[in-house]
């Protein structure tokens, strides 16, 4: 089952695999983040999101250990807590660590693209961006250059998170 | 534990994954360390994951060979351990500091903007790294440090290519700096 998990010291999201769990306990493929494998401390707090139909679960857990089965290492991580509500997204949305450029009025600034939908973005920048009207360029598995609005805007920890909204689907 | 030696953690793929503080006991042939952390998270190693240690000084490169062992709570604190496979040194001829960087950069290479990541960066040089090949020897850089943007002319000296990956390594020029700019003066 696909869920994300929420890295709080970061801010970011990552998509993980639920293999398996029960009402107490959730073993979840390793989180990786550029490649890298993240790893928790015993008994620090873990928030898995899992979305099914028109339903949002978020579990509230405590990272428990590592474990291997038939040749596969998972993280055990024990529910402390789980909310439901209803899920309100349109489409569906990959979380993902892309570097990319902003470019717009003879401005430009160097940017994160942390998560990726057919219509937006969700953009994470060192400085605020003086312009609505973008054009955000990154290489994905190939070229994209694509036009967009900066729909809302946010500044938390000494970073700047912006939401874009796509002219044209990706 | 007193963990009083720092070293350089390069992963199977020559890729630099964070400085971390370790103790070295060589009689019992392993490595205790911190655990790494890297863009404000831990980092993960599978059991017999092998990696490489790296020690600077001005005289010499000390590599260890190491492979990940297991994780070891000792005094409330978590600690890595890794077994020293083997162990070398060569002569540093390094002219300049080396920098282990991640830091995204603008490539202008024949007219065309392409992305690249500066996995090292010294006085004159820098290591990057990019998705799509460079066609052309020479290239405009421009990337952010310490709030300003910054414009340099590299010269490639050297390429290999690791996967889907290119690595170029670079010789650089200082052209110019531009002052970062923000909503509040635009």
């Amino acid at each position: 089952m696909k869920a994300e998990l929420t890295l709080n010291r970061s801010n970011r999201k990552i998509d993980i695999d639920i293999i398996a769990g029960n009402n107490k306990t959730v073993f979840i493929s390793i989180p990786t983040r550029n490649e890298e494998m993240v790893y928790f401390h015993p008994n620090e707090p873990v928030e898995i999101t899992y979305y099914k139909e028109n339903k949002m679960y978020r579990f509230h857990t405590l990272f428990s250990n590592v474990e291997r089965f038939r040749h596969q290492w998972f993280y055990r991580l024990i529910i402390q807590e789980v909310n439901e509500s209803d899920n309100v997204r349109k489409e569906e949305r990959q979380n993902v660590e892309i570097p990319s450029i902003i470019f717009g009025d003879f401005h430009y600034v160097f940017a994160t693209i942390l998560d990726l939908s057919p219509s937006g973005a969700k953009i994470e920048t060192s400085a605020p961006f003086p312009k609505k009207d973008i054009i955000l360029f990154f290489e994905n598995e190939k070229e994209c250059w694509i036009k967009g609005s900066i729909i809302w805007e946010k500044h938390e920890y000494n970073k700047y998170y912006c939401g874009v909204s796509f002219q044209d689907k990706v | 534990m007193q963990l009083l030696q720092q070293a350089e953690l390069i992963s199977e793929t020559c890729r630099y994954i964070a400085q971390v503080k370790l103790l070295i006991e060589e009689k019992e042939k392993r490595v205790i360390t911190a655990v790494p952390k890297k863009r404000g998270e831990y980092i993960f190693f599978y059991p017999e994951e092998e990696l490489t240690l790296h020690f600077t000084s001005a005289s010499r490169i000390t590599f260890y060979k190491v492979r990940f062992h297991e994780i070891k709570l000792i005094k409330k604190s978590i600690y890595y351990i890794f077994t020293i496979l083997s162990f070398f040194e060569l002569e540093n001829i390094r002219k300049e500091e080396r920098k282990y960087v991640e830091c995204p950069a603008i490539l202008q290479d024949e007219n065309i903007t392409k992305l690249g990541t500066i996995l090292d960066m010294s006085e004159n040089g820098m290591k990057i790294e990019t998705k799509k090949p460079l066609l052309q020897p020479f290239v405009q850089i421009l990337f952010e440090r310490k709030n300003k943007h910054i414009y340099v002319q590299g010269e490639i000296m050297w390429t290999k290519q690791i996967g889907n990956l290119y690595y170029y390594g670079m010789k650089t020029n200082h052209v110019g700096v531009i002052e970062h700019e923000s909503r509040a003066n635009a």
